[in-house]
């Protein structure tokens, strides 16, 4: 207890990456804003996860994208970058300073084409999701009751096979839905990926995270 | 045909039911047809946790410093009771809180009874009444467990708090005084230099009403705000029919966090006389802090809009290394006396113990594992 620490020393920042889509456009904007994360890209195909990237005094983890939120929010990292679809799911205390704008999708509720839900005649409606919380919240917002059913993949066969009525999944162009015969009912969520920033490390080392943010809102207003 | 298939579908949730008899199966407990008397699991209910003598010796030696410094300054230690009827609780407590609070109905008397969520509500009601006649300022401490239904960091739901409550002592004097005690007490428990965060719920509050929001937009509007989310912001900002100066100045809060520049910076685009007597009131606190060589690093962050619950001034928070979130919490409350019915302005914080001692174990580590790695010569 008598052993004194020095709290606000500056120190390598850590920023948690999803691997993926969003880290393959990432990488590029980084490069844009005078960020070379060339490191992170190679180390990637030598399958390691935490990268040193000493010339600009950061370390960088690659998660899981759902992850992400979960190293920001207990500090193991200090920010990081997440899609939107993620951060509303887990709604974590988070700063989320900017949307970067790449991997771009929505967030859908979808029901067959030749089967569709009529809400006021049918008594129990069922959502097959990736994203309890978000419909969760969707349908309470519109006064629905209706039974959530959580699957981690292959959502779009749900419908099809008499697992649910209706489900919540991302879509892009929505080639998925058309080859399961599908249709989108209405658009929940426009996603992107954001930047996340933990609430210690935005209040001990924010003008280091803000100069990055920055930069990064430069390239991306362009 | 589909809904034929759904009738058939197997009933789902019979998982912990089975596992448990299997565990008990395991433990070479009988499982008897009829109903007999069996032993249950012994299992904590969540976000609930013992210490071990070592934890539990941390722990105490934690709160005995903070209450030696506490004692120091001249604040009287108080003990509340855990639980107290929620309509009295509540009168200290914002939506939040409540909604986080474990009620129930005491069986003696048929009233709703809550543990307390925030032990400041009783102390407030502690001055208002005992205190009713006390001439001068009256400053307290405690120490004591809340208990929360939140999603907390680590899932926890009972939290370990010491803190203070300076009662009629208006002003950057009275903030000054126990934000230099909160740096003190830190120090006395490891923790040195801690980054000091100040905010204003006066000024957030000018704010969103000078945008002249519809409720449920001004809720989101400082949802953006507290997430320093400037897109969304900007959306709903779209609906104020507030002066164009306030729109520009909350578009603004989201940026205005920083060294205390930032609020010679805010002054310039400060919207009305609102704002501009917070902000003049920060300045004041900031030179009453450093008047006082309070050894901290001032942190000043105009969008932090937390805390709407009693707050009404300065509101301030340390952060640490180690530690995810702040490891206090406080800040000016000078209506919240009023309501036990005793106008009295008010200042006071809680020390969130287990995130401290978190931290400190925390530092400990990162400095043994730095120690450990220089020694092999690592990078």
């Amino acid at each position: 207890m008598k052993k004194k620490t020095d709290t606000t020393g500056s120190r390598t920042l850590t920023l948690a990456l999803p691997r993926g889509r969003i880290l393959d456009e990432a990488l590029p904007l980084f490069a844009r804003a005078g960020i070379d994360l060339g490191a992170a890209d190679r180390a990637r195909a030598g399958r390691r996860l935490i990268i040193p990237i000493p010339e600009h005094d950061l370390r960088i983890l690659i998660v899981r994208d759902v992850d992400v939120p979960s190293y920001v929010e207990h500090g193991a990292a200090d920010f990081g970058i997440s899609g939107r679809d993620v951060l509303e799911e887990q709604d974590r205390d988070l700063y989320e300073p900017l949307d970067l704008g790449i991997g771009r999708c929505r967030m859908v509720v979808a029901e067959p084409e030749d089967s569709p839900v009529d809400e006021r005649a049918q008594v129990h409606l069922r959502y097959a999701t990736k994203f309890p919380e978000i419909t969760r919240r969707h349908l309470q917002a519109r006064g629905t009751v209706a039974e959530i059913i959580k699957l981690y993949g292959s959502i779009e066969i749900a419908p099809l096979v008499g697992l649910a009525d209706r489900i919540v999944d991302l879509v892009s162009s929505g080639e998925t839905l058309r080859q399961h015969n599908l249709r989108e009912v209405e658009t929940i969520l426009e996603v992107s990926a954001r930047v996340c920033v933990g609430r210690a490390a935005a209040k001990l080392h924010g003008e280091r995270i803000d100069e990055l943010v920055s930069r990064l809102r430069r390239v991306v207003a362009k | 045909m589909r809904r034929a298939q759904r009738g058939s579908a197997p009933p789902r949730a019979k998982g912990p039911a089975r596992g448990l008899l299997a565990a008990r199966k395991a433990r070479g407990g009988a499982v008897a047809a009829t109903s007999v008397v069996r032993p249950p699991t012994p299992r904590l209910p969540a976000g609930m946790r013992d210490y071990a003598p070592q934890a539990a010796a941390v722990r105490l030696r934690t709160v005995e410093a903070l209450l030696a410094v506490f004692g120091r300054a001249g604040f009287a230690r108080v003990i509340t009771p855990a639980f107290e009827y929620e309509e009295v609780l509540a009168l200290g407590l914002g939506d939040a809180a409540r909604a986080a609070t474990v009620r129930f109905v005491e069986p003696s008397s048929g009233q709703v009874v809550a543990l307390r969520p925030d032990i400041t509500p009783q102390i407030a009601r502690l001055i208002a009444t005992r205190f009713r006649d006390e001439p001068g300022p009256v400053r307290l401490c405690y120490e004591g467990t809340v208990v929360r239904l939140e999603r907390a960091a680590h899932g926890q739901r009972e939290l370990s708090q010491a803190g203070v409550e300076l009662a009629g002592l208006p002003g950057p004097s009275g903030d000054a005084e126990v934000i230099a005690l909160a740096v003190e007490a830190l120090a006395a428990v490891g923790l040195d230099r801690p980054t000091i965060d100040l905010g204003h719920l006066g000024l957030a509050r000018e704010v969103l009403s000078a945008l002249a929001l519809r409720d449920p937009e001004q809720q989101e509007a400082r949802r953006c705000i507290a997430k320093r989310d400037r897109a969304g912001l900007d959306e709903v900002l779209r609906l104020s029919r507030g002066s164009r100066p306030a729109i520009e100045f909350a578009r603004l809060l989201p940026e205005l966090s920083g060294s205390p520049a930032v609020l010679a910076t805010a002054k310039k685009k400060a919207p009305n006389g609102g704002v501009r007597r917070a902000l003049a009131e920060l300045a004041a606190i900031v030179t009453a802090i450093q008047a006082r060589r309070v050894e901290a690093r001032l942190h000043v962050d105009l969008g932090e809009v937390r805390g709407f619950d009693y707050y009404t001034g300065v509101r301030f928070q340390a952060f640490v290394e180690g530690a995810p979130d702040a490891v206090l919490r406080g800040g000016r409350y000078d209506d919240l006396l009023a309501r036990y019915g005793r106008p009295s302005p008010a200042v006071g914080f809680a020390v969130d113990v287990e995130a401290v001692t978190g931290a400190i174990e925390l530092q400990a580590g990162v400095a043994a594992r730095a120690g450990a790695s220089n020694r092999r010569g690592d990078k």
